[in-house]
């Protein structure tokens, strides 16, 4: 039982990571992205591919990380140029080249996915111990939620909020509106990326439908449900919409159906989410 | 300090500006007047960059800006109000000024993350700052609220509060006393005649209200459809039949 319910936070802790990257985006720089799955699955192959390859799993994490972010920097260049609906489309096309190409590599093992991903180990000795994974995801988790916190309460967080509320008058404030718009896509990726080694490394075994639209709708929703903008609320958003589904586990077959009822009921009763101030409908209609 | 040359631009077949060219000298008021559509608010657009000019070319401190972006031309040394108020809607009054501090702060990425002490005591420093400016537009008791939550006229004293704080060499105000009684207009163009000779600034500034502009005015420039009638100094202006026939119909002063 106790197992059970380790796998259950540590699902949690990783999906509240994935959560909050995509907040960053969506939350922080007030822009759209359908696609984030798609560093979650760049971060897993990475690190999986990485430590099946030799290296210790320190150093695979934070490369993962690193070229997730690198991915960001590569998406965000080009379609930062065009914003709200559009980037949207733009970031949906992105998540299904990258789960195309998940599903065509030689090296990513196609559509049987990557097997036999070694556990995380540090100073040596394999991480077995699912308290103990545990222990790690929530570590990774309270580094990102400080350095969330700092970085909204300073000058790229405020330039991020100014973006997302006015971008004409954010660059009269001398913000570089590109420029802030891509550090928030790097941003995000690279913690989508850890996200992404940590799952890998926990289930061992990764194929390219965990990483699919599926996804990258699943935690947009954490996002919107918890509140866009508010760290607590995405947290909040990762639990409740990975409880749900264990807890409605005897009506499988229905789970969907209550699942998206909750989403319609939230958007008519509650538009700004548990804990936050913008509305989802703000973020395409105001802008001028 | 500020040239324009030759500037035109339209919008599709509309000529807004039409071969305008201005000089803003270091350290003076030059207003910008005009009847509704004359270009005034265009010619600000192109001046501050967030159009560029079809032809033209501009100069700040010697230097070509003709298509610089907005934010570059920021660092160096101008800011702008809007005439459509584009205040930070879910921001507080006091976080708008900050935000106009952005450049100002030097702490990085890293530093930002890592809340280092410089970051924090600069934050400080401009929070400060801030509320010295708010201070002295009258507002500082505002300084919690939602800046959405303030009348028009206190909206504006926001966004000249948050043009300042980037402390600009040169400030662009687009009718910064529409939305206010007479007496909140007196006491602005005090304002504005006490920044400017404080903080040496040099000031441009669009008005309707006559009384301002003349009172606080070194120069004047009239425009009428897209292009310079004439410029001089207010009493050049007043008395000048072309100014009165234009714009002014003759009995209003």
């Amino acid at each position: 039982m106790s197992v059970y319910i380790f796998h259950v936070l540590i699902m949690m802790g990783i999906y509240a990571i994935l959560a909050l990257s995509l907040n960053i985006i969506v939350g922080f720089a007030g822009l759209v992205s359908l696609g984030h799955a798609a560093f979650f699955g760049i971060g897993a192959y990475v690190s999986g591919l990485l430590m099946i390859n030799g290296l210790g799993f320190p150093a695979a994490f934070f490369l993962s990380g690193i070229i997730t972010s690198l991915l960001g920097l590569c998406l965000a260049l080009p379609s930062l140029r065009v914003k709200d609906d559009y980037l949207a489309i733009v970031t949906l096309g992105f998540g299904i080249i990258i789960g195309l190409v998940f599903l065509n590599l030689e090296i990513t093992g196609g559509a049987d996915g990557l097997v036999g991903i070694p556990p995380v180990s540090l100073m040596g000795k394999p991480l077995y111990s699912k308290p103990g994974f545990f222990g790690l995801v929530a570590g990774v988790l309270v580094v990102m939620i400080v350095t969330m916190y700092t970085l909204k309460q300073s000058k790229i967080g405020r330039a991020w909020a100014a973006i997302r509320d006015n971008d004409v008058s954010a660059a009269f404030m001398g913000i570089n509106v590109y420029g802030y718009k891509t550090m928030a896509f790097i941003t995000s990726s690279f913690w989508a990326g850890l996200a992404g080694s940590l799952y890998a490394h926990y289930t061992a075994y990764i194929n390219p439908h965990t990483f699919n639209m599926h996804t990258s709708i699943m935690v947009l929703s954490m996002v919107v449900l918890g509140g866009i903008g508010s760290i607590t609320g995405s947290i909040l958003g990762a639990v409740l919409l990975i409880l749900l589904p264990e807890i409605l586990r005897p009506l499988a077959d229905y789970q969907d159906i209550f699942y998206g009822a909750l989403l319609v009921a939230m958007m008519i009763f509650r538009p700004q989410g548990i804990m936050g101030r913008v509305k989802i409908t703000e973020m395409f209609g105001r802008k001028k | 300090m500020l040239q324009a040359q030759g500037i035109s631009k339209h919008f599709m077949g509309i000529q807004a500006l039409c071969d305008v060219s201005i000089e803003v000298l270091g350290g003076e008021i030059l207003g910008v007047i005009g009847p509704n559509g004359a270009g005034k608010t265009t010619l600000f657009n192109v001046l501050t960059g967030l159009f560029f000019p079809d032809t033209g070319t501009l100069t700040l401190q010697g230097r070509q800006i003709t298509r610089l972006k907005p934010h570059r031309r920021v660092k160096l040394g101008m800011a702008r109000t809007f005439q459509n108020l584009e205040i930070f809607r879910d921001m507080s009054v006091l976080e708008n000024v900050m935000v106009g501090g952005h450049i100002r702060l030097k702490a990085g990425y890293w530093c930002s993350m890592l809340s280092t002490s410089g970051k924090r005591c600069e934050e400080r420093l401009l929070k400060e700052e801030a509320f010295a400016l708010l201070e002295l537009l009258g507002i500082a008791d505002k300084a919690p609220q939602p800046a959405v939550s303030l009348s028009y006229g206190n909206q504006r004293r926001v966004e000249i509060a948050r043009a300042l704080i980037s402390k600009p060499a040169i400030i662009f105000l687009d009718e910064p006393a529409a939305g206010m009684n007479p007496r909140e207009t007196q006491e602005l163009s005090g304002l504005i005649a006490r920044l400017k000779s404080s903080l040496q600034l040099t000031v441009v500034i669009i008005e309707h209200d006559m009384n301002l502009i003349m009172d606080i005015c070194n120069r004047i420039v009239v425009m009428t459809e897209g292009k310079v009638l004439m410029s001089g100094t207010p009493n050049q202006i007043r008395s000048d039949q072309r100014v009165l026939d234009a714009y002014l119909g003759g009995d209003i002063l």
